[in-house]
């Protein structure tokens, strides 16, 4: 059994929503040995999808956080009389504590950034996924025969960097599972996030996790697929030197970047996780590598797939100007974490 | 023109073994590379092989039922008397294809023997389970990691790729089932893969305590991140980011002042040279508090009879927090922390300096008001009070109203 898991980006992903199953939907659909011969001997039932879900932990921070805000804000009925100066400190200190649960987008969805980042709540998400994968792979697992895979997204690919990180590296070790066979990351985030954070959070081009053919790095093939005009790929894309890893990734070709192209559009919501895996050559990719690799989708069939792809981003419910819009995020200075913050939200106004 | 019913059988079965034809045979389909990829990865054709069957239960057979700490510790040289049995039969396959002339299979064969060998000399300097973990171990024994023993299809790979290589030795990896001389180097391909597929076995098996151990640890160190974020004093954003910045200074900053005075450390976390973080962090048992508001119940002596208890505001300017692990959960929870506190006072100043001091639940605060010195009760204790004491009840009535 080859087990895939799914790890979702920034958003409300709720632990009981089956939240993948659209995306899990969309890999069943484009799994088509009439359009990829080359997988029509490995079945699509030799695969299992496990979701990964950590929103919950951020979730259930912002709530306890609002509850004691609530809390705190009595106070002001209760004690009426205080001077002007002191009242403005302590309501200030009382908004402070109700702040993330902001409704803004970039708010919003930073702060998931910002507690995974900057806080313990981190350290709480990356030992629950640890747990997540442990626990799905199970006592049942057999590394000479079972193999398993990652797909995250956005969010996610840096989430999932740590915890390979951590996991390849601790004792016990995510090692006793044998490597990943692919790691496929959709708008990675992980360098941004690296650079973003103004403590030192590691180098994720030389740090445990790469694809490797000897006993080093976590897996043994590394998909990246960003898309030009994505806001959270593009501002620092994940592109690693020559040297990434011990070396060799490049030169032994384990390393598979996709870069899509600013015209390829089929929904506004350039950043989704089902946007990046509908492009024939980011599952194309993934298909190649969750078998053995010694074979591909041929040009033929590429090409077939891209004109229907190409059909697809003509019917897609975008306007020229919209479309505009979002290829003129790009032209956006974005310099300083500010200027970051405010090319999201612009992305966020452009969804609603 | 009639049909007979002959005809339309004939023609059923036509159609019938078109459509078998058309669909593609899963596990004896394409060529000998994609052969063996199904042979050891597709679930179907590897539970269809009954010498492969075998060799899993032998390999069970073989270490025992998995029984904690005394199965783990015998797993070493259990896994040795199995790595020394395959490397047994790899010899006897080695010699056979020498006595028939199948140099290249014997070749292939007598590398397999040398990898055996060298994971068979790694397990004898193994102390215990735990050396095969850890950012040293893919480099002291990669021998004895399962990715090193896992059936590799791919032909440039360098682990697990004996057996795709002599296909690629004897130009047979891309020719189909049918071809005479290439079905009997696709044989000997099998031998090579079954005996690293047995390797694989063994090399897994021996991992199947560190797995365990993996998921009993991360299932512990999540319940215990979660404990220190919500069964300690809550921490407002600020204060999980201040936190964090300090775990991030040690062992300089001022964790690295404060903690020697409750008797904790202030560790480096552990980093590479790129300060990528190794393994997994387990939770702290100190913390600090900043500007942490909170509601209580002031005493000031000096206010009026009847107006003496007050609902106040008091915020913790700066503080530690620290406490006991014991069976992943904490305990004795102390704490203290810089206070100022502010009530609605008819005579004393509303505003006053102090300190307090907590344990588990309860804190209890002194705070000047300009010369005088006022009691606060955090809601615990006061409610706590109020319940264990007829006299306080009434008292603490009023200022406690808010908590309805």
């Amino acid at each position: 059994m080859h087990t895939i898991f799914l790890v979702h980006g920034m958003g409300n992903f709720k632990a009981d929503s089956k939240w993948s199953e659209p995306l899990q939907k969309k890999i069943r659909e484009l799994y088509d040995p009439k359009k990829y011969k080359f997988i029509e001997r490995t079945p699509f039932d030799n695969f299992r999808f496990v979701e990964i879900t950590y929103n919950h932990h951020f979730e259930k921070y912002l709530e306890e956080a609002q509850k004691q805000a609530q809390r705190l804000d009595k106070w002001s009925k209760l004690i009426p009389n205080l001077n002007a100066d002191l009242f403005r400190f302590l309501e200030r200190v009382v908004n402070g504590a109700g702040t993330p649960a902001s409704t803004k987008f970039s708010t919003s969805h930073l702060a998931d950034v910002a507690l995974y980042m900057a806080t313990d709540v981190g350290e709480l998400v990356r030992n629950d996924i640890a747990r997540q994968i442990s626990v799905a792979l199970g006592d049942n697992f057999d590394p000479a025969h079972d193999r398993w895979s990652v797909i995250a997204h956005s969010l996610g690919t840096r989430v999932i960097t740590e915890v390979l990180q951590l996991g390849f590296t601790a004792a016990p070790s995510l090692r006793s599972f044998g490597k990943a066979r692919v790691v496929m990351m959709m708008a990675n985030t992980s360098r941004l996030l690296q650079s973003l954070w103004p403590f030192s959070a590691g180098d994720v081009y030389h740090n445990a996790v790469f694809p490797s053919r000897g006993d080093v790095g976590v897996c043994d093939h590394f998909i990246n697929a960003t898309h030009r005009l994505d806001p959270f790929a593009f501002v620092q894309e994940f592109d690693p030197p020559a040297d990434f890893g011990d070396g060799t990734a490049m030169l032994d070709r384990l390393f598979h970047p996709v870069k899509l192209a600013a015209s390829d559009l089929t929904m506004k919501d350039v950043h989704a996780a089902e946007h990046y895996i509908e492009h024939p050559h980011v599952h194309a990719a993934l298909f190649q590598y969750l078998g053995s690799g010694r074979h591909a989708a041929s040009d033929t069939e590429l090409s077939n797939a891209m004109d229907e792809y190409r059909r697809l981003t003509l019917q897609a419910d975008i306007t020229d100007v919209w479309r505009q819009s979002l290829a003129d995020l790009k032209t956006q200075p974005f310099a300083r974490v500010l200027d970051i913050l405010e090319l999201w939200e612009k992305y966020g106004n452009l969804l609603v | 023109m009639r049909i007979s019913h002959a005809t339309i059988y004939g023609l059923t079965l036509l159609a019938a073994s078109l459509a078998h034809a058309a669909e593609p045979d899963v596990c004896n389909g394409g060529d000998n590379g994609d052969r063996l990829e199904s042979r050891y990865f597709i679930d179907l054709c590897r539970k269809g092989v009954k010498s492969l069957e075998a060799l899993d239960a032998a390999v069970r057979e073989g270490f025992g039922p998995y029984e904690g700490d005394a199965s783990a510790e015998a797993w070493p040289e259990k896994g040795e008397m199995q790595l020394k049995r395959i490397r047994t039969e790899v010899r006897e396959d080695q010699q056979q294809a020498d006595a028939s002339g199948e140099a290249k299979l014997a070749s292939r064969l007598g590398e397999l023997d040398q990898r055996l060998g060298a994971a068979v000399g790694k397990l004898s300097t193994l102390s215990s389970l735990g050396e095969l973990s850890g950012q040293n171990a893919p480099g002291n024994f990669a021998e004895l990691q399962p990715s090193f023993w896992r059936v590799n299809t791919d032909p440039n790979a360098t682990r697990g790729e004996l057996a795709v290589k002599y296909l690629q030795d004897e130009n047979c990896l891309n020719a189909q089932r049918g071809d005479t001389r290439c079905d009997a180097v696709y044989a000997g391909a099998t031998k090579i893969a079954d005996h690293t597929y047995a390797a694989a076995e063994v090399v897994g098996h021996l991992h199947l305590p560190l797995r365990r151990q993996f998921r009993t640890e991360a299932t512990r160190r999540t319940a215990a991140w979660n404990s220190y974020l919500y069964d300690t004093q809550f921490q407002y954003w600020w204060e999980l980011a201040f936190n964090r910045y300090l775990e991030e200074r040690c062992p300089k900053g001022l964790n690295a002042y404060v903690a020697p005075l409750i008797s904790k450390k202030c560790q480096q976390r552990s980093v590479d040279s790129l300060q990528n973080e190794i393994g997994f962090r387990e939770p702290p048992d100190y913390k600090a508090s900043l500007l942490h508001p909170d509601l209580g119940v002031m005493y000031l002596d000096d206010e009026p009879k009847g107006d003496r208890f007050k609902p106040a505001v008091i915020v913790q300017a700066l503080g530690y927090e620290w406490w006991d692990w014991k069976d992943g959960k904490i305990e004795n929870r102390r704490g203290v922390s810089l206070v100022v506190s502010a009530a609605d006072n008819a005579r004393t100043k509303e505003l006053g300096y102090g300190l307090q001091l907590r344990w588990n639940g309860f804190a209890f605060a002194v705070t000047d008001h300009d010369g005088k010195l006022a009691v606060t009760l955090n809601l615990d204790l006061a409610k706590y009070i109020g319940s264990a004491s007829p006299k306080y009840a009434e008292a603490l009535k009023l200022p406690l109203e808010f908590e309805q």
